[in-house]
């Protein structure tokens, strides 16, 4: 149990930025109007907090690499059927 | 080579992973339970861009309890994620308080986190129950644009529910175990990070629920 980050680092920093981020998410929520900026954001936002999540909370960058790898290698398939299903979607007549 | 293995230790000390053979099922479970919530997710995003209306966000999800009338958008579900948050920083230190086996401090973490969840169980089945009552059914939209908005909201947050119920009772029963000492005889308090591990993943999720049906 590689645990040489302190409680701070690996609680409580995590915490400042999951709660900082989801207060500038509302912030974007209400101010800005424009879509197409809005959604790159939001989804960039998202995955820091997931980061953040899977990191320190999850442990996951106290694992070997070797695991850590395993795990994240195998999420390139969601990454393509998101390019496929929203091109799909896209062409989809209404 | 006839090595016979069966009386190596069933333990991790071996493994390349460096981590016991407990956390890698639950890891391997979590990178299968993802692709199914990503699934679900993906297949909303194809229908949503493909669908000619949608529901704004903010006008649907615009209640809170006690404040009949109010147009709060957001509010709401911002609560909600933070009491997931703080729950999944209760599992945090409950984990910490295990690796110094301090069986009063699991206890005392691990209660708060089943609160945790037991709120945020409360406050969405009051989300289903004013919505439902609003007429947003699985085969009615009062909001405008697609019906599958409610088809879709319903299954994934009902999934992602689903989740948090069996997250809250798989926590109980380590809570209860922890009480009566179990753990303490056993001398490890690793099924604290199984099932924390288990939790985030949980919190993890909602993350993205809570990008793609309440904000975008």
């Amino acid at each position: 149990m590689a645990t040489q980050d302190s409680v701070f680092k690996k609680v409580w920093m995590p915490l400042i930025w999951l709660a900082l981020v989801t207060i500038l998410e509302f912030v974007i929520a209400f101010t800005v109007s424009s879509k197409a900026i809005k959604v790159p954001v939001f989804v960039g936002m998202t995955i820091v907090k997931a980061y953040f999540i899977v990191a320190f909370f999850m442990h996951m960058k106290y694992e070997v690499n070797i695991l850590r790898k395993s795990i994240i290698w195998p999420m390139a398939f969601v990454v393509l059927l998101i390019i496929i299903l929203l091109y799909e979607g896209l062409k989809m007549p209404a | 080579m006839a090595t016979d293995t069966a009386h190596l230790p069933l333990d991790a000390k071996r493994s390349p992973f460096k981590a016991s053979w407990g956390k890698i099922m639950m890891w391997i479970f979590l990178v299968s339970d993802a692709f199914t919530f990503a699934s679900l997710l993906v297949s909303y995003g194809m229908l949503r861009v493909a669908a000619p209306a949608w529901p704004d966000p903010e006008k649907v999800f615009d209640a809170i309890p006690f404040f009949h009338g109010l147009h709060a958008p957001l509010v709401f579900v911002g609560i909600m994620t933070f009491i997931l948050i703080v729950s999944s920083v209760t599992m945090v230190l409950a984990v910490e308080e295990g690796h110094k086996k301090n069986k009063d401090g699991v206890i005392f973490y691990l209660f708060l986190t089943v609160l945790g969840g037991l709120t945020f169980l409360g406050c969405q089945a009051w989300e289903w129950t004013h919505l439902i009552e609003n007429g947003l059914t699985l085969y009615n939209n009062p909001y405008g644009g697609s019906v599958l908005f409610g088809q879709f909201f319903f299954l994934i947050t009902g999934f992602h529910g689903g989740h948090v119920t069996s997250g809250v009772i798989i926590n109980l029963i380590v809570l209860i175990n922890t009480i009566f000492g179990t753990y303490e005889r056993k001398g490890s308090y690793e099924i604290v990070e199984k099932v924390g591990l288990y939790w985030h993943f949980v919190d993890l999720v909602w993350v993205f629920v809570f990008t793609f049906f309440y904000l975008v």
